[in-house]
């Protein structure tokens, strides 16, 4: 049985609405018309993952496959820090949906201070991001080992700002 | 003496990682994939920047996965009365504690025979981060009469931000007995041969006692406390008064326990026992001997007896059989032989829902017993008849019961409906009408 509290369906339309914004804002990066193929692939799994919260794995896949494309794009790579935004948006709409999949029960949901801990797991999420692009944009043995570094650091860091939250 | 509106607990002896199951978050196995996927991707195509895009999601998955949640968590379940009559509220609490700051739902699972009502329509609370102990007042419905447990505490706990969720179980809620809701019922039914005990039937025999049956010469042997002296006075010679004995009967009450695994089958057996407890408890109030006989899925047997002590035997047995007509794992056998009284007035109450009992009432009567048969009314439970096939087995379903009915009635067993409108009441005069004739045909057709 699915149950759709009221505050169930406020949380489904941001992951919705956060996942068409993603998308979209991939889509303009990209510029090509099979970008908005991907976007709109994107947010249909997106929308799959309301129903089944086995999806949610799609969605992050499809996410960065979303990324990847823009990023990776034949007519020249896209500058790594333009997509800050869209990783951050895949990582927000992974939790709410994460969220949306938890309130499916019988029992009433109290208003709980979820929104500012999703805030921060895209803060996390975009700020990683950032991090190891930067590092990775050294070149040679160098780069690589910064992207060793600053993957490591990041997940320290994202552990000690999880655990400062609670 | 224990005070019986304490309210009775059960508290848990959980620890850390008893009866614990941990299952992830959906967010973790997608943030696993997503991360390792892009590493694997960036190590296979030469792109480091696609090791930016999982890095993100390891990051994620790694914070998520640093805590379990709390060490420690407890829990009780209470409730104000573990004895209440069918539609009556049971008002109770459950108690959790746990260490630290979480997220916790509460939930009272496996009930039986209650619906809640306070929470509903599950009874479970999810609470928001925070820390115990809290207290969670409830509300149920006892549905239907029966011992039925009401279920056992589950928590769901996490740390808030984790990606682990915990599931443990906290206690087993106490059980509750609950009552058949009285029926109107003043009515006797007459036991097939008195027996020489205070009571409340007349005997045809005379003896000491303080209803009048006649007054006859004296003979040697009689108590000069019988003497009428105004008879005698007037008469001019000694006459006695003599009186009918007050006696007890024997009633064995056979109730059909025949019943299937769904709602309306139940509910047709409840029935049942409400309209058993109804009678039992007017003959057991009468200073009659009322025993129990069920027979079907569920079995139960106690041997005629009066008093106190009968009708709080004879309400647990019609109470376990309610259990189990309502927990459809619960089989009860009945391990003792089952003697029935030569004199016993034997009142089958059935809805007719089985041939084995409609023979088991016919054999009995075959034997010399004296057998009435209550017919519970379920047809008002049956489906309504969505199209001409389901109308017609409605049709057929009655006719049988009317068949099944004029059958016990040519073999001797004089049948009453009880319905849900006119109750066992109506029902009881019916049989008393009909038990008369029979006797005054039976008389009439025996030899001279």
């Amino acid at each position: 049985m699915i149950t759709w509290w009221p505050t169930r369906r406020r949380l489904a339309v941001i992951a919705v609405g956060t996942a068409v914004l993603t998308g979209a804002a991939a889509a303009w990066l990209g510029g090509a018309a099979w970008h908005v193929d991907y976007a709109a692939v994107y947010v249909a799994v997106a929308l799959s993952a309301l129903l089944s919260p086995a999806a949610i794995t799609l969605q992050v896949i499809a996410g960065q496959v979303l990324a990847a494309s823009v990023l990776l794009r034949p007519d020249g790579p896209a500058p790594p820090l333009l997509l800050v935004p869209v990783v951050a948006g895949v990582v927000l709409t992974a939790e709410l949906l994460g969220l949306v999949a938890r309130l499916d029960t019988p029992l009433r949901p109290r208003p709980a201070p979820e929104l500012p801990r999703m805030g921060l797991s895209a803060l996390i999420g975009g700020g990683v991001y950032a991090a190891v692009s930067l590092a990775g944009g050294l070149s040679g043995p160098t780069g690589l080992l910064a992207v060793a570094l600053g993957g490591g650091a990041c997940v320290v860091l994202a552990v000690v700002l999880a655990r400062g939250m609670r | 003496m224990a005070d019986p509106t304490a309210p009775r607990s059960v508290r848990s002896g959980a620890t850390r990682g008893q009866d614990g199951r941990r299952h992830g978050d959906p967010r973790l196995s997608a943030y696993l994939v997503g991360g390792f996927g892009a590493l694997i991707a960036a190590v296979a195509t030469g792109h480091h920047e696609l090791a930016a895009l999982g890095a993100p999601f390891l990051a994620l998955a790694a914070a998520g996965l640093v805590d379990g949640g709390p060490a420690r968590v407890v829990g009780t379940v209470t409730v104000r009365a573990d004895r209440v009559i069918e539609d009556d509220l049971i008002e109770g609490e459950a108690r959790v504690d746990w260490d630290g700051e979480a997220e916790v739902d509460v939930m009272l699972t496996g009930w039986r025979g209650v619906a809640p009502v306070d929470p509903a329509p599950a009874i479970g609370w999810s609470l928001p981060a925070g820390r115990g102990p809290v207290t969670l007042p409830f509300r149920l419905r006892a549905r239907s009469w029966g011992v039925h447990d009401l279920g056992t505490l589950w928590v769901r706990v996490r740390t808030p931000g984790a990606l682990v969720v915990r599931e443990r179980k906290l206690a087993s809620a106490p059980s509750v007995r609950v009552l058949p809701a009285p029926l109107r019922l003043d009515r006797l039914l007459k036991p097939a041969e008195p027996r020489a005990v205070a009571g409340m039937h007349l005997s045809r025999s005379r003896g000491p006692g303080t209803d009048f049956a006649e007054l006859r010469p004296y003979q040697p042997g009689d108590r000069l406390r019988d003497l009428s002296w105004a008879t005698s006075a007037r008469l001019g010679e000694p006459w006695v008064t003599v009186h009918h004995p007050e006696r007890t009967g024997t009633v064995l009450l056979l109730l059909d326990a025949f019943f299937w695994n769904e709602r309306r089958s139940a509910e047709g057996l409840a029935r049942a026992a409400r309209a058993a407890w109804a009678v039992a408890s007017v003959h057991l109030r009468a200073q009659d001997r009322v025993g129990l006989l069920a027979q079907g899925r569920t079995a139960a047997w106690l041997p005629p007896q009066g008093g106190r002590r009968a009708r709080w035997l004879l309400l647990d047995e019609l109470l376990s059989v309610g259990g189990a007509a309502e927990d459809r794992w619960r089989r009860r056998w009945r391990d003792a032989r089952v003697m029935v009284p030569a004199d016993a007035l034997i009142v089958g109450v059935t809805s007719l829902g089985s041939h084995t009992f409609l023979r088991d009432l016919l054999r009995y009567r075959r034997t010399g017993h004296t057998t009435v048969a209550l017919v519970i009314d379920t047809s008002d439970l049956l489906l309504d008849p969505a199209d001409r096939v389901d109308a017609a087995a409605r049709r057929i379903r009655l006719a049988q019961r009317d068949a099944e009915r004029h059958a016990l009635d040519r073999g001797g067993v004089p049948t009453a409906l009880v319905t849900t409108s006119e109750g066992a009441g109506a029902a009881i005069s019916a049989l008393r009408r009909r038990m008369r004739r029979l006797h005054a045909s039976r008389a009439a057709a025996a030899p001279r």
